[in-house]
């Protein structure tokens, strides 16, 4: 595999974050004018990861493993600390999905809103328009301010809407498990037929079963460092063992490093 | 293939960003749409909000500097038409400005979700501002033709100024929109700022009460062109050239930092936020 072709290429990005009781007047003219010493946490260190063409990567590890983080910085919603990353087209991400709703706002006019911003023009929003509605099914509430929506409702019409973007790949962080048994069954046939149709995904679960079936190759993730990656098969399989072995382990507390 | 993008922690940006936002220039209109329509969604008056807003403040500023001062504003017609010309250039500004210094914290949710230019949040909430404006403007022509201001034809390029006071409250509101989000308080201070410095524009008043040991506060205001302008083209007086000229200036002096400070700012702010 050359990396000419990838879609995406991370070379030792990492990404800190600082912690602390958020910002006030005085830390912020510190940081706006200095580099000043914060409690930071490192919650991806020094990341390598590829996606080609075809490919599907799933990412697995404990809460603060640093999955969301890495999709976020595909995403090019946070920018990195230190590395770089290379990206090759146009990705629809799937991360907190129906955060980019308005609860005021109907079904449809969410639906042109969320479209543009993921760059869709209206012509093609109203042309997949019915595709998205039937997806979700959510036709009848259609013309409904989304307040009134359910969970699954809003859940799936995120879903609908961002699967039917021209992307060159996918970003998808831990939604398929919140929807129900028939819509993820839908999801997971969807994600399938768009990787073996050219496209490819990165998705990060802890749907270790659902992994196996998508993905070709898996990353373990810890402390924002990567354990293990191989063929998926492999390193689930080691993963599943190590929580065995010390099944205490899921969501411990992340010690802070202290910066320079 | 499609072309390679790099990101690195410092990632060349383009030098305003004003390329890119032209490329998502759909997400500005969508932007702008959202909120028109949100905006007074459940409300009894609807729409209408859009104009009492101003009058109230051309009621308030008539009663207290006319009515209670006794000031005259030395120009035919009545004086809430000549108040109305002024508080309408001024909401345009002070509006545009506030609602863009907010824009970032109030839609967080947007930028943890979405990559899209974040300038196009402050300089869209610029938008709903200058349609009010716009629908204030007929009804300042309403009130005058009802009070018996004789109009000249050069009304019809006065919305022009609105559009002017739009670009200052956002040159003013997209620095202060990143800075928001590090510095809260300074939210706190602005409905205050705009309020002295609305004061300090001969919005209620004319610029003749000003004495002349204050004379440079009118000449350091920057809004004090565009108020005086509109009143200028809207009742056919002459047009303030000095002052008009400086706003300009001023204007690409204030927007072009504040388009630099808002880049290096906004990348980082969703970590802050």
């Amino acid at each position: 595999m050359s990396s000419s072709s990838a879609l995406v290429v991370m070379r030792g990005v990492t990404k800190r974050y600082r912690l602390g009781s958020g910002p006030t007047a005085a830390t912020a003219l510190r940081g706006l004018f200095s580099r000043g010493h914060f409690d930071e946490v490192e919650a991806v260190s020094k990341v390598d990861l590829e996606l080609q063409p075809g490919q599907t990567v799933g990412l697995v590890g404990s809460n603060g493993a640093g999955k969301s983080t890495i999709l976020r910085l595909l995403a090019e919603i946070t920018p990195p600390t230190e590395g770089r990353i290379e990206l090759r087209g146009r990705p629809s991400s799937l991360l907190d999905v129906g955060a980019g709703f308005h609860y005021e706002l109907t079904g449809r006019e969410n639906i042109l809103f969320s479209g543009a911003i993921y760059g869709m023009t209206r012509a093609e929003i109203r042309e997949k328009l019915p595709r998205i509605v039937e997806m979700a099914q959510v036709d009848r509430f259609l013309d409904t301010p989304m307040k009134r929506y359910s969970t699954g409702m809003i859940l799936r019409l995120g879903i609908a809407i961002a699967m039917h973007v021209d992307a060159d790949f996918m970003l998808i962080d831990e939604i398929i498990s919140a929807a129900d048994a028939s819509f993820q069954r839908q999801l997971e046939s969807r994600i399938g037929a768009y990787v073996r149709g050219g496209g490819a995904a990165i998705i990060a679960s802890h749907e270790l079963e659902l992994l196996e079936r998508l993905c070709h190759t898996a990353v373990h993730l810890d402390q924002g460092r990567v354990v293990r990656r191989g063929p998926a098969r492999d390193v689930l399989d080691a993963y599943r063992a190590d929580l065995d072995q010390k099944p205490d382990s899921e969501g411990v507390e992340r010690k802070p490093v202290l910066s320079k | 293939m499609a072309q390679v993008k790099i990101i690195t922690p410092r990632s060349h940006r383009p030098l305003l960003g004003i390329a890119e936002l032209v490329r998502h220039r759909r997400v500005l209109y969508f932007l702008v749409w959202r909120d028109i329509k949100v905006r007074y969604k459940q409300t009894a008056l609807g729409a209408a909000w859009a104009v009492v807003h101003p009058l109230i403040n051309v009621v308030v500023l008539t009663f207290v500097f006319h009515s209670l001062a006794n000031v005259q504003s030395g120009a035919q017609g009545s004086y809430a038409a000549f108040t109305f010309g002024g508080v309408l250039p001024w909401t345009v500004f002070a509006a545009s400005a506030s609602r863009a210094a907010g824009a970032l914290i109030g839609n967080a949710h947007l930028l943890g979700r979405y990559y899209f230019p974040r300038l196009a949040l402050p300089l869209a909430a610029c938008g709903a501002p200058l349609v009010d404006a716009m629908v204030g403007f007929v009804v300042y022509l309403i009130l005058a033709a009802a009070t018996g201001q004789t109009l000249a034809g050069t009304v019809a390029v006065a919305p022009l100024v609105l559009f002017m006071s739009a670009l200052w409250g956002s040159a003013v509101g997209i620095a202060l929109s990143a800075a928001v989000v590090w510095i809260r308080d300074i939210r706190q201070v602005l409905p205050l700022l705009f309020q002295a410095w609305m004061l300090a524009t001969p919005v209620g008043y004319p610029a003749s009460l000003v004495p002349d040991k204050y004379a440079f506060v009118i000449a350091l205001n920057p809004m004090v062109g565009p108020v005086e302008t509109f009143r200028a083209l809207a009742t056919g007086g002459p047009l303030p050239a000095e002052s008009l000229v400086l706003s300009a200036v001023a204007l690409v002096a204030v927007g072009v930092p504040s388009l630099l400070f808002f880049r290096a700012a906004s990348q980082r702010c969703i970590d802050v936020i």
